[in-house]
Parts: structure tokens; C-alpha cells; sequence
């Protein structure tokens, strides 16, 4: 007689469900022909039968106690937390997206680490040029002499821009536009300069710089660079940032939930 | 009992309703959940545990055998108990005398209709069965108790596992195929009516 494991899978299966009648018409015709011809698989018939009746009689245990519920009871089984574990599958999952974005920019390399790099090309040239500058003296034009007073006027002598000769009858002189181009602005917007108490020059001059504005100007261009900066950061430092986030948050959360189920 | 009208008060609230169904299919869930788990107070918190969530999850019940649905829960609690114990494996509690011996044949095995041998035999039997049982994967012995200890049909225990309908024939027969050589050579000790002498099909 053969043994379980020398029949073959298929006439296993067929006298497996042959014996719980789950066998259709004609597989169950061919099958009683296959086994009206082979003493093994009467026995081995015989033997399943004989397995499923000592099964089906096994006894029926009891239940120890009834499982009835109390409805105190079933509520503090809903309260059952079950986040703990979705908290901690999160950490998990953001640390390794978090990974995956350093990995990503170590090995794009350069091309997306630092902020210069990823700002316009003019914009970056701006920078290097406030960077290379010498700090300029301010371009001071002393308005009118002696003669002169207030504003707009001028004497007979041009000693500066922005005065005109008194001479003809056309009116006052006018620079050609060619020339005020060639003078050179402050890139800051231009403000009215006060003349400092005792100063000599007592006229206000628009869109020219004082000395100790000139250096404050210099300190806010720093903070202003460092704010730029910061604005040109590229997306993936963003996204690490709020991956960070994430991950602080979901730790904590499921480190809390843990604490809290143990107690 | 009218199970649906049941089912229909303890969708309502009403606690009664759904205890009497506790009480009507207790029996039969913790005897399926000790078959899968071989061991009473493993079996006892998978029964409860199903029980709780049966409560929880009445609402999805969308008609059909309710028997069927109690053990697709059973069954998954099994399975969550089993999982439960393997991350924190616990010492089985055997029944054991006054003197801290286990008892190999407890009281709960016996079967008073039958006489003192009969008895034993029966006991030695159940142990064997379910020592065997025990050694299956969890996913054979599952479908061997659904359908031959709890009497379950190839599609109802195809439902209840949610696995296709040649994957519970394939299983059932392989489980069948190693109780029965685990079996082997046990049988000849057993009573007459479990040996094969010169039977006919």
C-alpha cells in the first residue's frame, strides 16, 4: 500500500473532496472508475473517512463561562487604542522618505544643494557685485555758493549737478540725458537727506546718501541677503524641513500612544 | 429564537438582544476557537475578543448565515490571539492535580455516557487529534476544523477565509494527508470502531 506521500497530489485532492461528495457528476464518474481499479486509493479512501469521523466526533467543548457582554465593557474595548501601531508604521515611513530625500541630494551632488546655484543668473551676479563693491563715498554735491539760496537755483558758476547757469535768456541749463545716465545711483530708493545740524551744506539734496545711512544701509543689505537666501532655497530643503516636522510629531505620537497602553 | 428579530434589536441598542445571541453561539465559537488554538484560555480571549467585536461590527453583517459570519470573526481573532502569542509567548497552561502534576486525562475530557475504558480510549483519542492538529500550520488546521470538526461546506469556509474555493480544497487535503500520517500507527489502540477491518467503501 502507498503511503500519503507516494500518491500522487491529484489523487490526494480528488479523494479529499470525493469524500465530501464536493466532486462534480463527472468527476465523480471518472474518479469511481480510477479507483474501482486501484486498491490504494480504496484504502486510502477508507483512511480519510475515518479521519473525518473521528474529527466530526471529537467533543463538542463548552464554553468555560459566558461571553456575555456589559455594555461598561464594550466601550472600553472600543477605546482600545489601535493608533499606536499606525503611529509608529508612520515614523517609520517619513524617516525613510526623509533618508531618501539626503540620499537623493548627495547623490544629484551640487545640483541641488545650494541656494545661489538654483537663483537667476542675474540675480546671482547682483549678489557678487554688492559682494566685490568698495564701499563708495557718497556723491555729495554742494548747491550753489555764497549766493545761492534755496533750492533750485544756482549761481552764474556751475559747481555741481543740479544747478544751472543763470546765463542767456533761454532759461536755465539742462543736462542731456546722456549725461545724467552717466552719474551713478544708489540702488537703494532715493530719500530725502537732511543736512546734520551744523553741517555746512544746509540744502537737502534727493536721492543721495549720507555717510552713517550709508552703513546701516550696508547691515540691512546683510539680513536682506540672508532673508534672500532663505526665499532661494530649493524645494527639497523645504520638503526635508516638513519631513522633519512630520517625523517629530509622529514619534512623539506614537511614542506617547506606547507609554499609554502599557500603563 | 428569532435570530433576525435579535439581530434587528441589537442593531437598535438593545443589549439583551445581542447577549442572547452570545449565549445562543457561545458554545460553538469557543469549541472552534480551542480547536485552532489548542489551548482553553487562549481559546477564552479569542472567543471574547470575538465577541467584543462582533458588537463592534453588527453593522456589516449584510444578511446570510449568521453562523458564518460569527466564525469568519472567531476565526479572525484566532488568528490576532495566535499572532498576540507569538510576540509574547506565554507558558501553556496545562491542568494540573494538587501536587502540581499535569493531569493528562482532566475531568472537562470525559465523556459520562461512556464506560471507564471507552473513556480513556476517547481521551487518548481527543489528545492525540488535537496534538496533531497542533502540529499543523495554522492556515491548514483552520480549514480542516471549519470543515470537518465544525461541519462547514467548501464554499462557506471559502467565505469565512476569504481564499478561493480550490485553495480550501487544496489545503483540506493536505491537512488531511498529514493528520493522517501523524495518526498512522495510533489507530490499531484505538476502539473497534475507529479501525479499518476489511471495510467496503
Amino acid at each position: 500500500m502507498k503511503t500519503g506521500q507516494e500518491q500522487s497530489t491529484k489523487d490526494l485532492l480528488q479523494v479529499s473532496a470525493y469524500i465530501d461528495n464536493a466532486l462534480s457528476p463527472k468527476e465523480n464518474a471518472e474518479f469511481e472508475a480510477h479507483l474501482a481499479a486501484s486498491p490504494d486509493l480504496q484504502q486510502q479512501v477508507l483512511e480519510y473517512k475515518r479521519l473525518k469521523a473521528a474529527l466530526r466526533a471529537l467533543p463538542q467543548k463548552k464554553s468555560p463561562r459566558n461571553f456575555t457582554l456589559a455594555p461598561g465593557k464594550v466601550k472600553a474595548a472600543r477605546k482600545t487604542p489601535r493608533l499606536a501601531p499606525a503611529f509608529s508604521l508612520a515614523t517609520a515611513g517619513v524617516a525613510i522618505m526623509l533618508m531618501l530625500t539626503f540620499a537623493g541630494e548627495f547623490i544629484l551632488g551640487g545640483r541641488v544643494s545650494l541656494a545661489t546655484e538654483s537663483m537667476p543668473v542675474p540675480e546671482m551676479k547682483m549678489l557678487e557685485a554688492v559682494d566685490n563693491a568698495e564701499p563708495a563715498e557718497p556723491l555729495i554735491i554742494f548747491w550753489g555758493n555764497e549766493g545761492a539760496v534755496g533750492k533750485g537755483g544756482g549761481s552764474e558758476v556751475v559747481m555741481g549737478l543740479g544747478g544751472g547757469p543763470m546765463m542767456g535768456s533761454e532759461g536755465p541749463f539742462t543736462m542731456p540725458e546722456t549725461e545724467i545716465e552717466r552719474q551713478v545711483l544708489p540702488e537703494e530708493p532715493p530719500v530725502a537727506i537732511q543736512a546734520q545740524e551744523g553741517d555746512p551744506r544746509e540744502t537737502v539734496i534727493y536721492g543721495l546718501q549720507l555717510e552713517a545711512e550709508a552703513n546701516d544701509a550696508a547691515k540691512n543689505g546683510v539680513l536682506s541677503r540672508v532673508f534672500q537666501a532663505m526665499r532661494g532655497w530649493p524645494t527639497i530643503r523645504w520638503v526635508q524641513v516638513g519631513l522633519g516636522t512630520l517625523l517629530l510629531a509622529t514619534g512623539v505620537t506614537a511614542l506617547v500612544l506606547w507609554l499609554g497602553k502599557r500603563r | 429564537m428569532d435570530e433576525q428579530y435579535l439581530i434587528q434589536s441589537a442593531l437598535k441598542g438593545d443589549m439583551d438582544a445581542f447577549n442572547r445571541l452570545v449565549l445562543a453561539y457561545q458554545d460553538m465559537a469557543f469549541n472552534t476557537a480551542y480547536r485552532i488554538m489548542g489551548e482553553s484560555h487562549a481559546a477564552e480571549d479569542a472567543t471574547q475578543d470575538a465577541f467584543i467585536s462582533m458588537y463592534q461590527k453588527l453593522q456589516t453583517y449584510r444578511g446570510g448565515s449568521f453562523k458564518a459570519w460569527i466564525l469568519r470573526i472567531v476565526t479572525n481573532a484566532c488568528y490576532d490571539e495566535l499572532r498576540r502569542r507569538q510576540r509574547r509567548p506565554v507558558t501553556p497552561l496545562e491542568p494540573e492535580d494538587d501536587d502540581g502534576e499535569v493531569i493528562e486525562s482532566p475531568k472537562w475530557m470525559e465523556d459520562s455516557t461512556a464506560g471507564p475504558d471507552e473513556q480513556v480510549d476517547n481521551a487518548e483519542l481527543e489528545n492525540a487529534i488535537q496534538h496533531c492538529l497542533e502540529n499543523l500550520d495554522v492556515d491548514f488546521r483552520t480549514v480542516v476544523v471549519l470543515v470537518d470538526v465544525s461541519g462547514e461546506d467548501y464554499q462557506t469556509v471559502s467565505n469565512i477565509i476569504h481564499k478561493p474555493l480550490g485553495t480550501v480544497k487544496s489545503r483540506l487535503a493536505r491537512a488531511r494527508q498529514k493528520l493522517q500520517d501523524c495518526l498512522r500507527g495510533f489507530w490499531e489502540l484505538l476502539p473497534a470502531r475507529y479501525r479499518l477491518n476489511g471495510e467496503e467503501l
